[in-house]
């Protein structure tokens, strides 16, 4: 570059760095706080709310757990002490006919399959147990996501488009 | 030497800037929410220029700047925000963003823009981008009969005038990233990250665009004048 094309280039360079700034109306700063002010307001409001659902889904999940491994180990040693061995998948699921009990025995019999293929074994007691806890975990995580954060994940997740 | 000694200094003040705003950022969380207004003050002016290089609208660019600063709240106060990364280049794309987004949803208003991809010419064989671009100036006011009668400084304000016109009506890629570069003052690294395009794509952007100023600029001036004025 020629000593005259660079001196050109440093003076676009210059002019560039001192072109006009566009500046918003006087009022801009009072009329964005008052608007950051019931925003603020509006958020804490909603972490309040946050709080007591998360602590209500929170203490709901932890009933529900408990219940259930509760219940489970009630029932399991009972039926345990009553039949023996529960390693066979079509005598460990109890079958039903309404629908629901038939849509239950179904993801039982499949779920039991899958573990017997990979060589692992289970009661139907135990499996019941287990998908009662990933349901309460799914339902937990589910519901914190779609009424917690669902509402703000727009304007959350916009710097990271 | 004094060459070396120059980024340093830059970097210190960068790094002392930054800092200052993450004070303010963990004011803000911590409730002290006027911290936001010193961010307000801090940013609105180069901010709505590079909002303005977007949308062309003033009172568009105000809106989507007024949005982009409450997005920017929401952001420090649900601490979206991680401290590791620089407030200004997470500001100013949150600006961006805003104001493509705005841009899109009212993309019925047409602008006049002057094209730096491709030259097309008119009947005469004239490039007509930079035809169209001379027609915004006033030729009366700004017309040069020698480069010697006309005082350096009037030369230097119309220069001043054709820069800003030029950044108005250039292409928004090419305007937003003049403007972080020379106003934002953000590096080619920086403008990279911010609008998540190749570090090549920015360095050849700011090429281009400042090579099609220089072509505007000695369509009017020679350089002998140009020379003159610097």
């Amino acid at each position: 570059m020629t000593e005259r094309n660079k001196k050109i280039d440093e003076f676009l360079d210059q002019k560039l760095r001192r072109s006009i700034l566009v500046q918003p109306r006087d009022d801009f700063s009072q009329l964005l706080m008052q608007k950051v002010t019931l925003e603020h307001k509006r958020l804490t409001e909603e972490n309040k709310k946050e709080r007591i659902v998360k602590y209500v889904l929170g203490s709901f999940s932890t009933f529900m757990i408990g219940f259930t491994i509760v219940m489970g180990y009630l029932y399991g040693k009972a039926e345990s002490t009553a039949t023996g061995s529960v390693y066979d998948v079509n005598t460990t699921v109890e079958r039903s006919n309404s629908l629901v009990g038939r849509l239950v025995t179904a993801v039982q019999t499949f779920f039991l399959y899958v573990l017997n293929f990979f060589g692992v074994s289970i009661s139907a007691t135990t499996l019941n147990i287990a998908l009662i806890i990933i349901l309460v975990i799914g339902i937990y995580l589910i519901g914190e996501r779609l009424f917690l954060r669902g509402k703000y994940k727009s304007s959350l997740n916009i710097a990271k488009r | 030497m004094s060459e070396n000694r120059k980024p340093v200094a830059k970097e210190r003040i960068e790094s002392a800037m930054n800092d200052l705003e993450l004070n303010l950022v963990k004011r803000i969380q911590s409730g002290d929410i006027n911290a936001f207004e010193d961010i307000v003050n801090r940013y609105k002016d180069r901010a709505m220029t590079l909002a303005m290089r977007i949308l062309k609208v003033e009172e568009d660019a105000e809106d989507a700047l007024q949005e982009a600063f409450i997005k920017t709240f929401r952001a420090i106060v649900d601490r979206q925000f991680e401290e590791r990364s620089k407030f200004s280049t997470y500001f100013y794309r949150i600006v961006y963003n805003t104001a493509i987004d705005f841009y899109k949803k009212h993309k019925s208003k047409t602008y006049t823009l002057i094209s730096i991809d491709e030259k097309r010419t008119d009947d005469e064989g004239n490039v007509a981008d930079i035809s169209n671009f001379e027609m915004q100036i006033d030729k009366n006011k700004y017309y040069m009969s020698s480069a010697f009668d006309i005082d350096k400084k009037a030369v230097e304000n119309e220069i001043k005038h054709i820069v800003d016109k030029y950044l108005e009506k250039i292409p928004e890629k090419y305007s937003t990233i003049l403007t972080l570069f020379y106003i934002n003052d953000l590096s080619h690294e920086e403008i990279a990250v911010t609008l998540k395009l190749p570090l090549g794509t920015v360095k050849n952007r700011i090429f281009r665009a400042k090579d099609k100023m220089k072509e505007i600029l000695m369509s009017k001036y020679s350089e002998t004048e140009l020379m003159e004025i610097i």
